[in-house]
């Protein structure tokens, strides 16, 4: 397993850890604003920088073209995936609620857009990166 | 613009016939990581020309006689 892809793991395991802790989080407050403070769990994943780093001091390659290549693709995923999740989210209202109605949401709902939106993309690049990773690894074996 | 093209190539020959090098070997001589040099020779991955010429220049060949185009290889029976 290279360092791209045990950072993509990293990534989804923090990511993992971020839904439970506000599942549990839901299940003690309820559906409410402060639940989503636990959405800050993420911001774990500033630490998939280490990985590799021990690699790179040795002077070994962590990173090169096909990585890359790998990373592009992912990355073009990612915000892919969240662009269709964003327009269902968008549209959603207006088929619920009809063209007629009125939603009424508090200001911190647009920081969290920010902060889900971020999320879904570099949770959709890592799985995209390990799903590409694990297609290539069971190619060469084949 | 068409599909991309195939490549087949003879790295995993060249490097036994190089004192059998191992693929981490040409990997670091590339500049490469092990792996790409394992989906390189699985044909899983088609390298760019800069890795395609480094890696021709550490078998001191020309770079066709590394890489051919798989209808090319398929036409003249190589492996």
């Amino acid at each position: 397993m290279n360092t791209q892809e045990k950072r993509a793991w990293f990534v989804l395991a923090v990511f993992g850890a971020t839904m439970a802790v506000y599942a549990l989080a839901v299940a003690m407050i309820g559906f409410r604003q402060e639940a989503f403070a636990v959405f800050s769990v993420f911001a774990l994943t500033a630490g998939e920088g280490v990985i590799g780093r021990r690699e790179k001091k040795a002077g070994r390659v962590i990173l090169d073209e096909r990585d890359q290549e790998i990373n592009r693709l992912a990355t073009v995923a990612g915000y892919s995936i969240f662009w269709v999740v964003f327009v269902l989210a968008a549209m959603a209202p207006f088929f619920i609620k009809g063209p007629n109605a009125t939603i009424t949401l508090p200001t911190t709902m647009l920081g969290m857009v920010v902060i889900v939106a971020m999320m879904i993309v570099m949770t959709a690049r890592a799985l995209v990166v390990a799903i590409l990773y694990w297609r290539d690894a069971r190619g060469t074996q084949a | 613009m068409g599909p991309r093209p195939e490549l087949a190539n003879r790295i995993r020959r060249l490097r036994f016939d190089h004192g059998e090098m191992t693929q981490q070997e040409l990997a670091d001589r590339v500049g490469v990581t092990r792996q790409t040099i394992l989906a390189l020779e699985a044909g899983r991955y088609n390298p760019s020309l800069a890795l395609a010429m480094r890696i021709a220049r550490v078998f001191g060949c020309a770079v066709e006689e590394v890489f051919t185009l798989a209808e090319e290889s398929e036409n003249n029976g190589a492996p």
